[in-house]
């Protein structure tokens, strides 16, 4: 993952088996797109689900309302 | 410890620049675009590099890099996303800053284009830590970001959260009287601090009513409309949610663990409660089958909705496609050279420029909301955003049947001659 020193596919946990693309090297944005954590080190959420006001798809780490 | 530069012009051309350059240069070529008007677009009005430090949780300080490029403001403030990764660099801060000029003029919106972010690995921060980068960045850049000058918004690894550090480290530079006049610094912010309902859902809801448009000018009902999602995230998601609402039925869908097909079609908000269940993924929803990733392009369907990522359609899997409707949810999922072979075969494509419009369009109605004191409901934001992207969807129709050309290169005409009419009006100062 460390080898796409232009994409954000370097950072994410999907890289490793990702079925969209195996094209990798210049990617910007994704809708997939999950940061990898380390699993002590994942932030808690400081909005709340009231402040976000909506019941959206919610993955982990996925900006939640700008595509 | 602020650097600003200007450039003669954008050096690197590497992805997406490469990319936005060539659609630039083609629609330029086109309009005959005064030249002195093409030099102007061609390079960015500035470009900030801010080093700031910050203290870390354990006492030591670190130094950190932040990028903020603001193409054009001929049409307005700038706008554009923050990211936070370690990818960021002036390089993709310009490219997407372009990107954005040219969206925001199509969109007829009163904005022009920007685009930053801090190079860092996100994980590697507590979320203190990442308060006091944001509020320090913020600081940083000072009076560079402004309501009425540059306007912020999420992009990756940044959300709501970070937008309200910003909009309260920048309200808290200003005089008390001010402070509440400057709720419009960013966009993107929690309900409670002055966000708009019906964000969350504004791009996919655009990437649908592009579609409803389409069919509208087409004479072609969406009822019992086969249509394949590519990316199942938020614009995904929320497209299929109103296609599935008008009567067409979903039959197959991509994500980043795979792909899954039913001919008898695949209920949206089952698939969205199973991903939850299942750790994001759509693999093993029941009754559908799983495919190859290759095959998904391929599968029968009548309206293609590629909404994760770009390249995805190419030479290679183009002469595949049987849909006979692409709607680009994501930025740039068809290449050159697919482009070429669809356009041959008489698929229409809905731009990216277009069709993801909803988005930003969703901001500005955030921003007018916080710069006027008002909140509006969320049926209000929607039937607001469907009477913009009507606008917006009309001109890029008539104006590819004027002038012959594709819904991309029409779409990139208006953007620039929007851009150009704001120059010969107001001229060159001095």
């Amino acid at each position: 993952m460390g080898n796409y020193k232009r994409s954000i596919c370097s950072t994410c946990r999907h890289a490793p088996y990702c079925s969209l693309t195996t094209d990798m090297g210049n990617i910007s944005s994704c809708s997939d797109y999950w940061h990898y954590f380390d699993d002590d080190s994942e932030p808690e959420y400081m909005v709340s689900e009231e402040m976000m006001g909506e019941t959206v798809p919610r993955i982990p780490n996925k900006e939640p309302i700008l595509s | 410890m602020t650097t600003l530069t200007k450039t003669s012009r954008i050096p690197s051309k590497q992805g997406m620049l490469e990319n936005v350059m060539r659609q630039f240069d083609h629609a330029a070529d086109i309009i005959d675009l005064n030249k002195n008007i093409r030099k102007i677009l061609e390079v960015t009005n500035n470009e900030f590099v801010v080093h700031f430090p910050v203290r870390m949780d354990n006492g030591e300080v670190e130094i950190f890099t932040g990028y903020r490029v603001q193409h054009n403001n001929a049409l307005g403030p700038y706008k554009g996303g923050l990211r936070y990764h370690p990818t960021v660099d002036i390089d993709a801060a310009r490219a997407l800053a372009m990107w954005m000029t040219w969206k925001t003029s199509l969109a007829g919106l009163p904005y022009g284009g920007a685009k930053g972010g801090i190079q860092l690995d996100p994980t590697k921060y507590s979320q203190e830590e990442l308060q006091r980068i944001t509020r320090r960045f913020t600081y940083a850049l000072g009076d560079n970001i402004g309501p009425e000058l540059d306007i912020p918004a999420p992009d990756v690894n940044t959300n709501p959260q970070t937008m309200a550090w910003i909009l309260d480290t920048y309200m808290s530079t200003k005089p008390p009287a001010e402070r509440s006049t400057n709720m419009h610094v960013v966009t993107g912010k929690p309900i409670g601090a002055g966000g708009s309902e019906g964000r969350d859902r504004a791009t996919g809801y655009g990437v649908f009513l592009t579609i409803k448009f389409w069919a509208e000018q087409k004479k072609v009902d969406l009822k019992d409309k086969k249509f394949i999602v590519q990316g199942f995230g938020n614009v995904g998601y929320w497209a299929a949610h109103f296609l599935e609402k008008e009567g067409a039925i979903m039959t197959a869908v991509q994500d980043a663990n795979g792909s899954i097909a039913c001919e008898e079609g695949i209920s949206v908000e089952k698939l969205l409660d199973y991903t939850k269940a299942n750790k994001g993924s759509v693999l093993g929803f029941a009754r559908a089958k799983t495919l190859e990733n290759s095959e998904f392009f391929g599968l029968d369907c009548d309206i293609c909705v590629p909404a994760a990522l770009g390249n995805q359609i190419t030479a290679q899997n183009a002469n595949k496609i049987k849909a006979y409707l692409i709607a680009e949810g994501a930025n740039g999922p068809t290449d050159v050279g697919a482009e070429e072979i669809l356009l041959k075969k008489g698929i229409d494509i809905i731009p990216d420029i277009l069709c993801n419009s909803g988005g930003v369009i969703g901001s500005y109605f955030e921003w007018l909301q916080n710069k006027n004191g008002e909140i509006w409901q969320l049926d209000e934001v929607m039937a607001k955003l469907e009477k913009k992207m009507r606008d917006s969807f009309t001109r890029v129709f008539e104006t590819a049947k004027e002038r012959n050309v594709d819904m991309r290169t029409a779409a990139f005409i208006l953007a620039i001659e929007r851009l150009e009419e704001a120059y010969v009006q107001r001229g060159i100062f001095p």
